[in-house]
This record gives C-alpha cells, sequence and structure tokens, in this order.
C-alpha cells in the first residue's frame, strides 16, 4: 500500500512563491521612502502576525459565506495585479514591440490553463520554481557581491513616524496582506489544518525577497532603486562573468514571469473556490 | 481535442512571439551592434557610434567596424539620424563604452544620464569614460579586439585586475551618486596614441561639469 503523499514541501514551496510572486518584480517601489529596508522589515513582521491572525479566523470562519466572499474578492484582486504587473513588465522590458494583447492573451491563457488543472500540478510546479527561484536569486546575489557597498543601506538620520508608514506602505500592501491568503488556501484545498509547512513557505519567501531588496539596495542605493521600475532586473542587468557572459538578465525574465504565472493561477483557483463555496453556504 | 487545441494555440503564439513570420532569404541577416557611443557638443549634441556589423548567413566574414556621427537637437534626433543611413535597427544592447566630452556642459551632460537610464537597451552597467574628442578617439582601427569601445572595456578590467585600479565608472555607480547629492566623480580619460587608445588619466567632475585632470596613470 503506498502512503498518500503529504506535499508538505510543495506547499511550502507555493507559499513562498506566494509571497515572491510580484512583489519581486518592482520591489522597492518608487514610494518606497527614504528606509526601504526598515519598511521591509516592518513589513515582514506584519506578514507573520497576518498569517498568525487569520490561522484560526481560517479555522473557525471558514465555512461562512462572508469570509468566503472577501477571500474571493481578495484573491481576484492579488491576480489581476500580478497580472497586470507581469505583462506591464513584459511590454516594457522583455517584448516592447508586440502588441499588448498578445502579451496580455499569452499570460491569461496560460494562467487560466494552470488555475484549472488538478491542485497537486500546481504544487509539483511550485516545487520545481522554488527551487530555482531559489538558485537564480542566489546566484545573481553572490555574482553581485563585488560591486555591492555597504553605504548604500547606511541611515543617516532616524525617520520621523510619517517616514516610517510611507517606507511601509509598499511592503505592506505587497508582502503583507498577501500572507492572509495562504491559511486559506491551505485549508480549502489540502482540508487539513496544517501550520508549519505554510509558515515555512511564508518564511522562506520573505527571505528570498530580502535577499532581492538587498541586492537593489546595495547596488543603486534607495534614491537610484526608488526610480528604477523593475530593481531586481537592473540588478541582475549589470552582472557580468568575464566578457562572454553579460546581459544576463534574460534569466530573471523567465523567473519573473513563472513566479507572477503561479501566484496569478492560484489567486484565480483560490477566488473561484472560495465564492463557489461561498454560494453553496 | 482540448490538448490538441491548447498546442496548437501555443504553437502559434510561440511562432509569432520570436519574429520566425520574417520569410528567410528575403532579407540579408547583417545585424549592426553599437559597441561605443560618443557624446560631444556645445549648442547642438553630436552622436558618435561605434558600430560592428555581423553577418551571421556567411560565418567567413569578418566582422567591420564602422563610426558614423551625426549632429541634432535632442539625443533622440541624432540617433534616429544615424538609424537613417543603416538598413536594420541598431542593437544598443550591447553598447559597451560611452564617451563624455570634457567640454559638454553640466546640462548636457545630466540629460545624457537621463536618456541613458530611460533606454531600456542600454545596460546600466555600460562603462562612462571621458575623451577630449569622442569621434577621434573611436575612429580608428582596434588593436585587440573586434572594436575600440570593448578594447576600452579590456583596458579598464586590465587595469582593474593588474594594478588594483578601483574604477568607480559604470553608469549605475554615477548615476547612484548623484542620486545621492554627491557632486563629484571620476571617469577614466582615455586618448588615441599612435599605439590605439590608451588610458592617460583621471577626469574629475565637478556638478556634472569637468573641472581637472586627476593623477597620471602609467
Amino acid at each position: 500500500m503506498t502512503a498518500k503523499p503529504t506535499y508538505n514541501k510543495h506547499l511550502a514551496s507555493l507559499a513562498a512563491i506566494f509571497i515572491l510572486g510580484d512583489a519581486v518584480i518592482v520591489l522597492p517601489t518608487s514610494n518606497s521612502g527614504d528606509y526601504p529596508l526598515l519598511g521591509f522589515f516592518i513589513g515582514t513582521l506584519a506578514a507573520i502576525l497576518l498569517y498568525f491572525v487569520s490561522l484560526p479566523v481560517t479555522n473557525r470562519f471558514i465555512g461562512k459565506s462572508i469570509l468566503l466572499i472577501l477571500t474571493g474578492v481578495y484573491a481576484f484582486y492579488n491576480a489581476g495585479f500580478s497580472f497586470i504587473r507581469c505583462t506591464d513588465f513584459a511590454d516594457k522590458i522583455l517584448l516592447p514591440k508586440t502588441p499588448g494583447f498578445l502579451i496580455a492573451a499569452v499570460f491569461i491563457i496560460a494562467a487560466v490553463y494552470l488555475a484549472t488543472r488538478r491542485q497537486d500540478v500546481i504544487l509539483k510546479l511550485s516545487l520545481i520554481s522554488a527551487v530555482i527561484a531559489v538558485m537564480a536569486i542566489l546566484l545573481f546575489f553572490m555574482l553581485s557581491f563585488k560591486d555591492f557597498k555597504a553605504e548604500n543601506i547606511a541611515v543617516q538620520s532616524f525617520p520621523d513616524f510619517g517616514g516610517i508608514i510611507k517606507s511601509t506602505k509598499p511592503f505592506f500592501l505587497n508582502i503583507s496582506l498577501p500572507a492572509l491568503l495562504i491559511p486559506v488556501y491551505s485549508r480549502l484545498f489540502t482540508e487539513e489544518k496544517r501550520i508549519c509547512a505554510p509558515f515555512a513557505g511564508l518564511l522562506s519567501g520573505l527571505t528570498l525577497e530580502a535577499v532581492c531588496l538587498l541586492e537593489s539596495l546595495l547596488l543603486f542605493g534607495a534614491p537610484l532603486a526608488e526610480r528604477i521600475e523593475f530593481p531586481l532586473a537592473a540588478a541582475v542587468s549589470t552582472v557580468t562573468v568575464g566578457q562572454l557572459f553579460t546581459r544576463m538578465d534574460g534569466i530573471v525574465y523567465c523567473l519573473f514571469f513563472i513566479l507572477a504565472l503561479i501566484k496569478t493561477a492560484v489567486c484565480m483557483k483560490l477566488a473561484f473556490a472560495s465564492l463557489i463555496k461561498a454560494k453553496n453556504c | 481535442m482540448k490538448r490538441l487545441i491548447i498546442s496548437v494555440l501555443t504553437a502559434f503564439l510561440c511562432v509569432m512571439l520570436v519574429g520566425c513570420s520574417t520569410p528567410v532569404g528575403t532579407q540579408n541577416d547583417r545585424r549592426f551592434m553599437v559597441t561605443a557611443l560618443g557624446f560631444s557638443g556645445k549648442d547642438n549634441i553630436t552622436l558618435t557610434a561605434e558600430l560592428v556589423t555581423v553577418n551571421s548567413e556567411s560565418a567567413e566574414s569578418e566582422p567591420r567596424t564602422q563610426v558614423l556621427t551625426y549632429t541634432a537637437n535632442s539625443i533622440n534626433e541624432a540617433l534616429n539620424g544615424i538609424l537613417d543611413s543603416l538598413s536594420r535597427p541598431m542593437l544598443l544592447e550591447h553598447c559597451g563604452v560611452i564617451v563624455i566630452d570634457t567640454a559638454l556642459s553640466a546640462e548636457r551632460f545630466a540629460k545624457i544620464c537621463d536618456y541613458c537610464f530611460k533606454e531600456n537597451r542600454i545596460t546600466l552597467s555600460v562603462y562612462m569614460i571621458a575623451a577630449e574628442n569622442p569621434k577621434a578617439l573611436l575612429d580608428g582601427e582596434p588593436l585587440y579586439s573586434s572594436a575600440v569601445g570593448y578594447d576600452i572595456m579590456g583596458i579598464i578590467g586590465q587595469k582593474s585586475e593588474t594594478e588594483k585600479m578601483n574604477f568607480t565608472n559604470r553608469y549605475f555607480e554615477i548615476e547612484s551618486g548623484r542620486e545621492k547629492g554627491e557632486t563629484a566623480f571620476s571617469l577614466p580619460y582615455f586618448r588615441r596614441g599612435e599605439d590605439g587608445v590608451r588610458l592617460v588619466g583621471t577626469a574629475v567632475f565637478e556638478n556634472d561639469k569637468f573641472t581637472h585632470m586627476s593623477e597620471e596613470p602609467k
């Protein structure tokens, strides 16, 4: 007799990808203020807090239509946002001469196709993608290491309350709030009260996001990193290995696509499932 | 049936996206790779582009280097002027060096930095160097590689490695300092001699304007 797979590693990978998702494409955003690292740190704490707050709420109210409707609406919003960011990136950087509708069509078809597959298809794809994401992010971080300047992240003055709020806001919206959906997804699709695997995924996702953010900030400094529309892609474009390997940003383009695609597909799946369940309540 | 439709649709989109619709053999396969861009001029901007023509159809043909210059009111106009004299678009993605005329005004230098920032095809890690006359610097036979721009990159790499000279002259390093409010930066200063291009010193810029030459490297 074969034991039923637990998919714990897969679920952790999915949670990590969910946190990276589209955030890795744009963070730090142009409105990240003067203290993006501090903002990220507070955003990280908020994400962990929200995760533990939403766990008991999800377990208790999973059958209530109000929670399911809210989840459905927020998941749809996330899917749309992830879709817009990825296609915007492709339109501006990857395929500037290709008609926008064609880029959108490719992404939507791929996302809908993935969202309509069985649960284990998404989980397996997440595991493979997470391994690739970890390798790519760490590799480019190490290759950029020689160009890092510690003074780029040095804090020159103590931030005021307004400055802290301004710097935290983009991280709270892009990293902390989406963490609310992880326990709901885990509960709806695995039908078990899992805590450790999604939490490990959340922490991994936050750690990888921190590595990406540090790479952009150590290379460019906060003022320039905020001006750049896609900071991580720009940071990777500076990596050269000898005279042969230049412009290796193509590798992260693929990463951006797969991360945003998985997040969009998961959000679509979650939105449909929760709205259908709410209808049947 | 569903799988078949998806497979056909995917294949169709892949073909469209990679631009395979161009009929083979109807155009030559020459590509104009920009290896260096030079900026000079006072009232108008004079753009000098060093191009390497690569013909991927015939593997035996050597890459050909040419230097084109155009003067216009703006950088985009100058670039379009050069583009008009070519049969196919220029590839800016492999531009390795940006040559700044030491006579350029601070406003003009700021505009060049803005242009490099907005032009996604130019990598942020492009080297910035200074010269008295960008056209004269680039317009000559390359000695060590297929283009003078790549020769310059090689010299900077060699000096960094063997003589441990710490250059911080890549575009993102200059721009990062400017964004943080640093008023001074330095660029390696190159000159063309009888034996090709060589590094002769360091050009110091203050408030985006060339002020003086610093130490003379051996």
